[in-house]
């Protein structure tokens, strides 16, 4: 039996920056993928194919925006297939550059199905047939998949992300089931290549994490954009009918039918952590199905690690990778440990919503004394000039000691501005340190030393009153 | 307004002990009036205020160990200032919740062993490193929360993390000697009556170093005498005269040791902390043993091979003095690479010194004493001065030893190869 020193199991961000970190570092690996292409949901039916339909559908609003501003394009055309082309292009680019860094590494990319046959040893389901190998150590890094509503019938009708980016055609009504980052980045899609999108929520708020005045701010410009926006309500029933899905809806005061096109269910994602074989090896599961890891991301069998969205949220491509080269390094006798301090996450609306670190709400609960410091946009020369003003950039500090603990961004770029937030955030940062650093002007980016100086009391480009900010 | 005073740098001392307190809350202090007295292993010193004001707060009590900039008293500028600044409400004391139930945790299936995320702790309140620091004091085993920053605002640098470390290896070899000095207990009472005296500080802080020393080093002590009868004639014809106001033997015995030590580099060489190399001093600083009334302490002759025994006579008085007067410094007694102790004043034959480490060798003299001696078939009164060199035998060899001892013997026996600085 084949002997290495550490298996893979999974290739997407998290399952291959620890595959190569590990290979770094002198270990023999094996990555085991079940697609014949690395990159996993991020790469080939996630992150990056949505980014580059985000991207169009920014273009095709912007042409249409400017129109009024004395730069006048035809209404656009929509080539499915070339569009369709060109995001494959990509993604095919990408997932090449992949398995090019992993040969240069020598890690051995095997396509197939790995299963635990003990705590050191795991078969791997090839296309050619079923060979066992036996590992020093595993981590286990499969990810997860969109959650199912059993109300939704099995027709190719019902979307989920994964299908909804195939973009085999675009729907005129669009019910986007499920108003969190994921769901709404994928209306913002739709609707900008010309679906009509409604979105419902069961909670009292779009973007349930975020604080309120930060999705009031994504929806200065969104209210009126979509065929409807519906919190609080349930969907009740689901049929596919010949014209359509005839969705029952039940809101806080009433009840209702609509008829759609496609529905798409964006409610969530679950961790792979079925038919693995963690029964033979050992390794425990949560009740929901996701893997719990310490803080060097080892399971209850030491030996066997688990990272990204198969333990659990938040799940994040970003939070993967890092736990991915965390968890190799420990496997190379390295004493690493889980200390990033903050995850942020963005959703890449139009605009954009980033946050990272504590909300207001969670400050709240948690019974922190903040200090905040908000800086609108209508008072940003760069997003006057690019005619963005809905955006708005807030930072919450410790009052105590006046350390930055939370950022907020809704704006276009808000997922690029957001990085500096949580550099800031790691480093200790206080509102002091951001102000003091000169940012470049005119950009997006000094609303984050502007909104330092609100808390600070020094801004100069609102006025706050006077007799403020004297230290 | 209030400004606080802080322990100012110290030289190469980390540490000292609050030996005195003079000020209370309250009382009105001028500018330079001593507020504390500092003791470090070196000297004792006074920590003058900076500035005139009132007592808010002393932080320091007596027994305290400081290290450079902790908090030694809070100062008020004006004697009345009619605003007391009220407590600030404790806003924060409330503890809180639990965290939200925004993340449900993870039920455990095995109880085997259920990996547990470690508990959150609040953001703000993290210690102030980032994650490269915080990186590097995984690795080394440091919690940070009991790392103090140097950094702006108190952030922890890598540097603050090296210190941290290197004073825990250094404080847990000390306390070696100190958790039981005595050997086996026994109650001597029961014999007979008895009194206790305390040891003096100096006393207790040399103790333990001579304890670390002679249980760290392998000692062996190498002994002969020297004919000093023509030096001692030499010494008694220059005495008095100028430039040899206070001429002693301690004088010449170190002119003849820095002589010797250039002859012998690894004499005045020291182990590296790994015990793996030798760090050869290219320099000849000597420490010689001075008696005080709080006990010994060991000033240092900087640059003794350059140095004529004329003027190292003159700055073996002027540090003696200082000695008993109390009144030398930190960086009086630094540096050294040999040491000299002079039991000659009060008699007695060989004995072994204790080796100061990280030095490798100290010479011990006794009082010399006429001899016969058997010169050339004739037997003579000559004058025999005793000399023991304890030396570090992980450095010194038996016979670089023995050869130490017979070039610092020959030198002594001709004074003229000595640099006695006259006209």
């Amino acid at each position: 039996m084949k002997t290495i020193d550490l298996v893979v199991i999974g290739g997407g961000p998290g399952g291959y920056s620890a595959a190569f970190r590990a290979a770094d570092l002198g270990m023999k690996v094996m990555l085991v993928e079940r697609f014949s292409r690395l990159g996993g949901v991020c790469l080939n039916v996630g992150c990056i194919p949505s980014k580059t339909l985000l991207h169009a559908a920014g273009l095709i609003e912007d042409a249409a925006e400017w129109r009024d501003r004395g730069v006048v394009f035809d209404p656009p055309q929509i080539d499915l297939d070339a569009l369709r082309d060109w995001k494959e292009k990509g993604v095919a680019q990408l997932a090449d550059g992949l398995g090019a860094l992993a040969k240069r590494r020598e890690v051995e990319v095997v396509t197939g199905r790995g299963e635990f046959v003990s705590a050191h040893t795991l078969a791997v389901e090839t296309g050619q047939g079923r060979e066992e190998v036996r590992f020093a150590q595993a981590i286990i890094a499969t990810g997860s998949r969109p959650i199912k509503l059993e109300l939704f019938p099995d027709d190719p009708c019902i979307l989920d992300s994964t299908s909804a980016l195939d973009l085999k055609e675009i729907p005129e009504r669009l019910l986007v089931v499920g108003g969190g980052v994921l769901g709404l980045e994928l209306a913002t899609v739709f609707r900008a290549l010309g679906s009509q999108v409604t979105v419902v929520e069961a909670l009292e708020q779009m973007m349930g994490e975020a604080d309120k005045d930060v999705v009031r701010a994504y929806l200065k410009r969104n209210a009126k954009r979509f065929a409807a926006l519906h919190t609080s309500t349930q969907v009740q029933k689901a049929e596919a009918k010949d014209d359509g899905i005839l969705v029952q809806f039940e809101g806080a005061d009433r009840q209702w039918e609509e008829l759609f096109d496609a529905v798409l269910v964006a409610v969530g994602r679950a961790a792979n952590s079925e038919n693995l074989g963690l029964e033979d090896a050992g390794v425990a599961v949560g009740g929901s199905g996701a893997i719990p890891v310490n803080h060097q991301q080892r399971t209850n069998i030491s030996h066997i690690f688990a990272i990204g969205d198969v333990t659990g949220g938040p799940m994040l491509a970003h939070r993967a990778s890092y736990q991915g080269r965390l968890a190799a390094e420990v496997a190379a006798g390295m004493k690493s440990a889980y200390e990033a301090r903050v995850v942020p996450s963005v959703a890449y609306t139009d605009p954009e919503v980033a946050w990272v670190g504590l909300t207001e709400r969670e400050a709240k609960v948690q019974g922190i004394a903040y200090e905040r410091g908000i800086f609108p946009w209508a008072a940003s020369g760069r997003a006057v000039g690019t005619s963005r003003v809905e955006g708005m950039t807030k930072l919450l500090f410790d009052s105590e000691t006046k350390r930055l603990i939370g950022a907020a961004v809704v704006g276009v770029h808000a997922g690029e501005l957001i990085a500096e937030a949580a550099l800031a955030i790691e480093t200790g940062c206080e509102a002091e340190d951001i102000a003091g650093t000169i940012h470049p002007h005119p950009t997006f980016s000094e609303t984050l030393a502007q909104a330092s100086e609100v808390a600070q009391g020094t801004v100069t480009e609102l006025f706050l009153g006077r007799g403020r900010g004297q230290g | 307004m209030s400004q606080e005073v802080r322990v100012p740098d110290m030289g190469d001392v980390e540490e000292a002990e609050v030996i005195e307190v003079f000020v209370q809350a309250g009382q009105s202090v001028s500018a330079d009036e001593p507020l504390i007295t500092l003791e470090s292993d070196k000297a004792a010193m006074d920590l003058p205020s900076p500035f005139g004001g009132v007592v808010e707060t002393v932080h320091v009590k007596v027994g305290d160990m400081l290290a450079v900039d902790a908090l030694v008293v809070t100062l008020t500028d004006r004697p009345d200032d009619s605003e007391p600044e009220p407590e600030a409400p404790e806003a924060e004391s409330t503890p809180p919740p639990e965290p939200a139930a925004a993340e449900p945790a993870e039920p455990v299936a095995s109880p085997a062993s259920p990996p547990v995320a470690p508990e959150p702790r609040r953001l703000g309140t993290l210690p102030h490193a980032g994650p490269a620091v915080r990186r590097f004091a995984r690795e080394l085993g440091v919690d940070l929360e009991q790392v103090s920053g140097s950094g702006r605002k108190g952030r922890i640098t890598y540097e603050d993390v090296q210190l941290y470390v290197k004073a825990i290896l250094t404080r847990q070899q000390e306390p070696a000697a100190a958790v039981r000095p005595s050997g086996p207990p026994v109650d001597a009472e029961r014999f007979g009556p008895t009194r206790t005296e305390p040891l003096t500080r100096i006393q207790r802080r040399s103790g333990a170093n001579l304890q670390r020393n002679w249980q760290l080093a392998p000692h062996v002590a190498q002994h002969h005498k020297a004919d000093i009868t023509e030096l001692d004639q030499r010494r008694k014809e220059l005495r008095g005269k100028k430039g040899f106001e206070s001429l002693t033997l301690t004088a010449c015995a170190l002119q003849a040791c820095a002589q010797v030590l250039k002859q012998f580099p690894r004499v005045n060489a020291s182990l590296s902390e790994d015990g793996r190399d030798l760090i050869v001093r290219e320099y000849v600083h000597i420490g010689f043993a001075a008696n005080t009334d709080e006990g010994l302490v060991v000033p240092v002759i900087r640059d003794a091979d350059q140095k004529s025994i004329s003027v190292l006579s003159g700055e073996v008085a002027a540090l003696a003095e200082r000695a008993r007067a109390q009144q030398l410094t930190a960086e009086d007694m630094q540096g050294g690479g040999f040491t000299l102790s002079n039991l000659g004043g009060i008699g007695g034959g060989h004995f072994t010194p204790v080796i100061n480490l990280p030095q490798v060798a100290v010479l011990g003299i006794s009082r010399a004493v006429q001899e016969p001696v058997c010169i050339e078939d004739q037997i003579e009164s000559r004058l025999m001065m005793p000399l023991s060199l304890s030396y570090d035998h992980r450095v010194v060899d038996g016979v670089e030893g023995a050869q130490f001892v017979m070039a610092l013997v020959w030198l002594l026996e001709h004074p003229d190869e000595l640099d006695w600085g006259e006209g």
